[in-house]
């Protein structure tokens, strides 16, 4: 590493300062990165409705939470306020139809909940600000994201989703070279034999394989 | 600092510029070639689904960037919203050092001698601007062949009985069927039709000093991890850079070409990798940035001759585009179809490509290129349960 | 004025030796405390933390492992006030930090001292194979094009791709290493299978001299075995390694009920229709089938750790060959008597008495 004595100064200063910072560093208000303590119980219920477990695992397994809270502040961070009011949204329209927190209904409950908010048919009175129908699409596009891409974007974990498609995961994938019988012979002057053409470049001379 | 002048400018390294940028060098012209994205690699977002060509949701893995390259869409209200590179509404194209070519699924289709003298053929629709072409397939058959054989595609040259006539077969043998494209082709015989294996820009064996294709499923909307797809990034483009004749501008973005008095391209006005103005002047302007940048490109050079756009004297300048729409049918079946042998894609019909009663043009039939899953959970049979 | 000089010298000198005693004693304090208290209160590496102490490694502390990044120089310095940086800079979050290649090397060395037995078996085998070994090896190179996916299987912790450890990427050469003090690092390092962190206890070793408890469902209690995965950058336990679907020609083969075989089967694996002996696979099929590769190879030096002697030692029971002077060849999958591949039907025709001509 070619560090210079400014950055040299820099680190000792971080290194010595961040022994004070671990008291600010545990009182952390929510172990999410954006979802309050709250919000993280209403995303992962409603998760765990699209995709929820039955032999295979569900959403819960796959971590969709984690998931949607990382994307959300990154490349997500256009949808962090649709987030903030769509879920104070559902929880008031659960309260008033039902006077219980949305991931305290019952799993049907919460079906039949979900279905009347695809259509649009939830308290108009708590969703002037965002369209309820156009939320539940966002989530459900989100928590199928969570489900079935890479590990490293925060769901999916250890690919749950592959395992059960029953799709290898690493690929169990061969060298190459052992392909085919004409990768293993040793390389011809071209490809199919043909004749390599030289072609007289100003100033050089270079090789193309083609006929 | 002040550009040297050159031969020529290629703006665009794609299928189109990195070809004619390749020609150029090679005739001895001094070229430089514009390309507003970067080198793309397997290694940037490897197999990573929701960061592929054909999921953004995450990130463009072929470019172009967020921050750069955003776009204004005019709905036809007259409102405006800016989207960005990797939204649906942005109609994203790669935009890297072989674009589309790096990350595609390389079917490696030619045209049918019908496909040039559509309104000979169909005749004058309402509504429509279908046009004949001013050249035939026989023009174009000898750059077809060289194409083929300098980029390298996979295909049985006489399997296909609807294809045009072609001088010599294909540089590679053809593709193995996987699982369902065995089930195709068997049922498509059955009903009297004639399969045949797709021509591919895939090694099917090791060619031009690059690997044979190992079929992962991976491979529409990905970079290839053995540099078995063939693409301009890995064919001409280098060859052109080895001739020494031409230099490669990456995240250069061409702004405007300037025009004379006489209305001739005299060089192109551009923003460099740091965003700065920039000029480079050239005897020979070549615009290769695929449909909608080169029409935005030649709209935004506007001159004395050509008020509204270099070549727009007659307001046709980005008229009719045509998206890459295709349409398809899933169906469930009774046994196990995957086998997991990309990348899906591997058979074809042509028997509908023209002749077809009652409907203009037609098309060729093919199985899909893999699904990755999370582009598949999007596909539920009619009525299913949510 | 000279007095002044004087004095501001010793304040300076006071400040500066305060500073030293209030620095250096927290920064011993950091150290030596228990990691609970320190470095585990960071949240990126509770989970590791968490993992290693219900591990088979959880007596050895953070310390004899992590020396670069604990010890007192100033190497550790930079290590830990870099991770201070990124953690200050980005946005929180408690994905697990990963280590460079260059603390996974050095971490080696420290498993040496206790695993002096498999680190010697690795050392000598295929698997110790440095850089310049996989990566100039002029065969390979001329046969195929070097590509990204080399470092899937070599070399799967260096940061950069293919195309920046050698030159030219052509099948033509010469071929060198673009950085020369790469040539002789290690492609295949301990945590390439081994995950430290990891729930556990140490393995129970398993019965050699009982052949059969070796080929047939022994269950692994070893969860430290796993496939550091490149694109992913985490380690895939053998429970979340795809048992793959071989096939000999139309059958499916009858994989090994070891999990471990999971692990091999990553890398000498077989080509994508995944028929057995195709690629670098080599799955047993004919009379080895179901056999797990530990059973005969010792897996950190791939030497084969049983002789075919140990089976079939009496020549009675054995159509009257004798395997110590059979060719027992492995090499080539056109082999009569390829040990992955035999099958009844090599040496019969049919029925077990009418023996084609015994191949020796």
């Amino acid at each position: 590493m070619n560090s210079t004595r400014r950055d040299f100064i820099r680190q000792i200063s971080l290194a010595s300062g961040s022994i004070m910072f671990i008291p600010a560093c545990s009182g952390y208000g929510s172990v999410w990165r954006f979802f309050t303590e709250a919000e993280a119980k209403t995303v992962i219920a409603f998760a765990e409705q699209i995709i929820p477990a039955d032999k295979d695992p569900g959403a819960t397994d796959a971590n969709i939470i984690n998931f949607i809270d990382k994307q959300l502040v990154g490349p997500y961070t256009r949808f962090q306020e649709m987030y903030r009011k769509g879920i104070p949204a559902i929880e008031n329209s659960a309260q008033k139809l039902f006077q219980k927190a949305f991931h305290e209904l019952g799993f049907e409950v919460q079906t039949g909940f979900m279905v009347q908010m695809e259509k649009g048919e939830l308290p108009e009175e708590f969703w002037q600000e965002t369209n309820q129908s156009g939320f539940f699409r966002l989530m459900l596009d989100h928590a199928m994201q969570g489900f079935y891409g890479s590990p490293r974007h925060g769901g999916n974990t250890n690919y749950v989703s592959y395992k059960m498609m029953k799709l290898d995961y690493p690929h169990v994938m061969g060298q190459n070279r052992y392909v085919s019988k004409c990768a293993q012979q040793p390389l011809p002057a071209s490809p199919q034999g043909r004749e390599k053409e030289l072609i007289n470049a100003p100033g050089q001379t270079i090789e193309i394989y083609y006929s | 600092m002040k550009n040297k002048h050159i031969n020529a400018i290629v703006v665009g390294a794609g299928a189109g510029g990195g070809v004619v940028a390749k020609e150029l060098a090679l005739a001895g012209l001094s070229v430089v070639l514009f390309e507003r994205g970067g080198w793309a690699t397997y290694d940037d977002h490897d197999d990573d689904e929701l960061i592929s060509q054909r999921t953004t949701v995450l990130g463009n893995a072929f470019g172009p960037d967020n921050k750069r390259y955003r776009r204004v869409v005019q709905y036809n209200d007259g409102s405006t919203q800016i989207v960005l590179p990797t939204e649906g509404s942005y109609s994203n194209n790669a935009a890297c050092v072989g674009s589309g070519t790096v990350s595609y699924g390389a079917m490696a289709w030619r045209f049918m001698e019908q496909d040039f003298k559509l309104k000979t053929i169909y005749g004058h629709i309402e509504g429509s601007t279908l046009e004949d072409w001013p050249i035939s397939y026989f023009d174009l058959e000898p750059c077809y062949e060289k194409a083929e054989w300098e980029i390298g595609v996979a295909g049985e040259h006489n399997a296909n009985p609807f294809c045009a006539p072609r001088q010599k077969p294909y540089p590679m043998p053809p593709f193995s069927y996987n699982r369902e494209g065995n089930l195709l082709s068997d049922a498509a015989k059955r009903l009297g039709l004639h399969p045949f294996p797709i021509p591919m820009l895939r090694n099917s064996i090791r060619y031009n000093g690059r690997p044979a294709c190992y079929r992962m499923r991976s491979c529409v909307g990905f970079a290839c991890p053995v540099n078995a797809k063939c693409g301009t990034h890995n064919t001409v483009i280098p060859t052109a850079i080895r001739t020494g004749n031409c230099e490669l501008r990456t995240h250069c973005q061409v702004a405007e070409i300037m025009l004379d008095e006489k209305g001739r391209a005299t060089g192109v006005k551009y923003f460099d990798e740091n965003h700065q103005g920039q000029i480079q002047t050239a005897d020979l302007v070549v615009v290769s940035a695929a449909a909608i940048e080169t029409a935005r490109l030649l709209l935004n050079s506007k001159s004395k001759l050509f008020p509204n756009g270099a070549g727009n004297n007659n307001d046709w300048v980005g008229r009719n585009l045509q998206g890459h729409a295709y349409t398809g049918a899933a169906g469930l079946m009774k046994d196990e179809v995957y086998d997991d042998v990309g990348p899906g894609a591997c058979m074809a019909v042509c028997d509908f490509n023209h002749g077809n009663k009652d409907i203009i043009g037609g098309g060729a039939l093919c199985n899909e290129f893999t699904a990755m899953p999370y582009l598949f959970s999007k596909m539920r049979p009619p009525g299913a349960k949510k | 004025m000279k007095n002044n000089i004087f004095r501001n010298v010793i304040i300076l000198l006071l400040i500066l030796f305060v500073v030293l005693i209030v620095f250096g004693g927290s920064y011993t304090y950091w150290n030596a405390a228990n990691p609970e208290k320190t470095c585990a209160s960071c949240h990126e590496i509770s989970p590791s933390h968490q993992t290693w102490a219900s591990s088979a490694h959880s007596q050895i502390t953070c310390f004899k492992c992590h020396g670069t990044a604990l010890s007192n120089g100033l190497h550790s310095f930079s290590e830990k006030a870099n991770m201070v940086f990124t953690h200050v800079k980005s946005a929180p979050h408690r994905d697990e930090i990963r280590m460079s290649e260059e603390q996974i090397l050095e971490t080696m060395q420290r498993c040496k001292g206790c695993h002096e037995n498999e680190y010697s078996n690795w050392i000598a085998s295929g698997h110790s194979a440095s850089y310049s070994h996989i990566f100039l090896d002029e065969k390979h190179n001329a046969t195929e094009q070097l590509n990204f996916d080399c470092l899937r299987c070599h070399g799967m912790f260096y940061a950069g791709t293919t195309y920046d450890l050698v030159e030219p990427i052509s099948v033509e050469g010469p071929w060198k290493m673009k950085d020369e003090s790469r040539a002789d690092l290690a492609t295949i390092p301990c945590m390439a299978c081994h995950k430290i962190h990891s729930r556990g206890m140490p393995s129970v070793r398993p019965d050699y001299a009982n052949p059969g408890y070796i080929f047939y469902g022994r269950v692994v209690q070893n969860n430290s075995i796993g496939l550091y995965v490149r694109n992913e950058e985490i380690h895939f336990d053998l429970a979340n390694l795809p048992t793959p679907v071989i096939l000999n020609d139309t059958d499916t083969v009858q994989t090994p009920n070891d999990p471990v075989y999971r692990l091999c089967v990553q890398c000498h694996a077989p080509s994508v229709r995944h028929q057995a002996g195709s690629s670098d696979d080599k799955t047993p099929t004919g009379v080895h089938e179901g056999i797990s590769c530990r059973a005969c190879h010792e897996p950190h030096s791939n030497f084969q750790r049983n002789s075919c002697d140990k089976c079939h030692g009496d020549k009675s029971k054995n159509c009257k060959l004798d395997v110590r002077t059979m060719n027992t060849t492995y090499i080539s999958p056109e082999s009569p008597n390829n040990i992955h591949r035999v099958a009844c039907q090599d040496c019969h025709d049919d029925g077990r008495n009418s023996s084609k001509s015994v191949k020796q």
